[in-house]
């Protein structure tokens, strides 16, 4: 089978679906961030996803964006870099909870007791120097990204524009999260993930409409 | 100023030439890789360049990608998803370095010292749980997605072919390379420095020396909206 810009951009779709599916378990099945959270299962699985969601997030992102670069312009262009650096961001906080924390949290609590005071917004009795910092710039990155990018995908009308509603609607939801009891706020990510798993959809199956539209540009074209 | 493939595939380039630039450029200038270079001005200096430039990797391998999806084949969707993964790891490990290493080595050096054993091939007494086997499947990523990366490049014929060769060349004597003291070792990075700069200049600069050719075959796609 020949690999064609059409088909790679496809296949971002599902790497979409991937990211926005993997967001969306990590909203709901999060534990909350306490000491003994770091040597469960599920604290694993949670962020493992997490760190898929980066990943496929990153690679779907590119794609989302490129089928619509021309279309949604320079909003497009901004959410889609500030998405793409809140996920690479959120990518080295989350390998430190998968491979960092497990082996420190018997030898060193202080520090992963800092680290999820950084997380809570309670803070700790280690000075974490330049992280707490990061962590917040992750915040309006994925604010501003997900609203920016949003807006850009219902303008742009190319892949399914309500989802670019739910994705503007979901991260803006997001600062709401702060009025709910620790262990709920993780499922404010859910709306999100559904978002983006849905644009990923959409653009993963508008294959043959696409190809048809295709078809008869290059017709036309050639009768011309 | 509207917002082409063209335009964006040519920021990329820009891109590889940074991140290029980084990678060959700290390479004389990096610090041991030993507890008591953690907690130095340099090291926060130079990983924090490292950290910025697995970014720029990332985004100059998706437009090294982008530019040659088509004529690249399925080897280089291969080559450019591995290389990605590996990148991506390495993002995760430089924060780490960056990050974490400087605060908990005043009150727990042998956690660092088996941290910064992945890369020295001196491996601590401390055990670190997932971090040295996942150091171990960047390694096996970028050696493998730096030649079938660069093997598809020379096969799509549309970039240089040298830089492209010294991509496979410089991913495939990184092992080699463990045989020669940790110092002299970090140089095998240099070629694949270079490979990027040259593979992220021709990116930036063909689109005005050769207009017409640069029209990429995705251009069309995105014209039918």
């Amino acid at each position: 089978m020949k690999l064609t810009i059409e088909s790679v951009i496809r296949w971002s779709g599902l790497a979409t679906v991937i990211a926005g599916l993997s967001f969306a378990l990590v909203g709901a099945l999060h534990p909350p961030n306490v000491l003994a959270s770091v040597t469960t299962t599920s604290w694993i699985v949670v962020h493992v996803l997490a760190m898929a969601m980066s990943i496929f997030g990153m690679l779907g992102l590119a794609g989302l964006y490129a089928r619509q670069a021309k279309t949604s312009g320079w909003l497009g262009l901004a959410g889609y870099l500030l998405l793409s650096l809140w996920l690479a961001l959120i990518l080295g906080f989350t390998f430190v909870e998968v491979f960092i924390l497990p082996p420190l949290v018997t030898v060193e609590p202080d520090f992963v007791a800092a680290w999820m005071g950084m997380l809570n917004g309670t803070g700790g009795s280690i000075d974490l120097g330049g992280m707490p910092t990061l962590w917040l710039v992750t915040t309006p990155l994925y604010l501003l990204g997900g609203v920016v990018f949003g807006i850009a995908a219902f303008r742009a009308n190319i892949v399914s524009r309500w989802a670019g509603v739910l994705l503007a609607v979901g991260t803006a939801m997001g600062p709401l999260a702060a009025f709910l009891p620790l262990d709920l706020q993780p499922k404010i990510a859910i709306p999100v993930g559904l978002a983006l798993a849905w644009l990923g959809y959409s653009l993963w199956s508008e294959r043959r409409s696409n190809s048809t539209a295709q078809a008869t540009i290059d017709a036309q074209l050639h009768s011309a | 100023m509207a917002i082409t493939s063209q335009g964006l595939i040519r920021w990329s380039g820009l891109a590889a030439i940074a991140g290029g630039l980084i990678f060959a450029g700290i390479q004389p200038i990096h610090p041991p890789d030993e507890v008591a270079s953690v907690t130095t001005g340099l090291w926060a200096v130079i990983i924090g360049l490292k950290f910025v430039m697995c970014l720029f990797f990332l985004i100059g391998f998706t437009g090294i990608y982008a530019r040659q999806a088509e004529r690249a084949g399925w080897l280089g969707l291969a080559g450019f998803s591995l290389l990605i993964a590996s990148f991506f790891l390495q993002t995760g490990f430089v924060f780490t370095e960056l990050f974490v290493l400087p605060i908990v080595a005043p009150v727990m050096p042998g956690f660092v010292e088996s941290a910064l054993g992945v890369a020295n091939g001196h491996p601590g007494a401390m055990s670190i749980g997932a971090f040295v086997p996942t150091y171990a499947v960047l390694g096996v990523c970028y050696l493998l997605g730096g030649a079938v990366f660069g093997i598809a490049t020379v096969r799509a014929a549309v970039l240089p072919r040298l830089p492209a060769i010294m991509l496979t060349f410089a991913a495939i004597i990184t092992p080699a390379a463990a045989l020669l003291p940790h110092a002299l070792q970090r140089y095998a990075a240099v070629p694949m420095g270079i490979a990027m700069i040259w593979l992220g200049y021709t990116l930036w600069s063909e689109h005005r020396r050769n207009k017409p050719a640069a029209a990429m075959s995705g251009t069309q796609h995105v014209a039918a909206e």
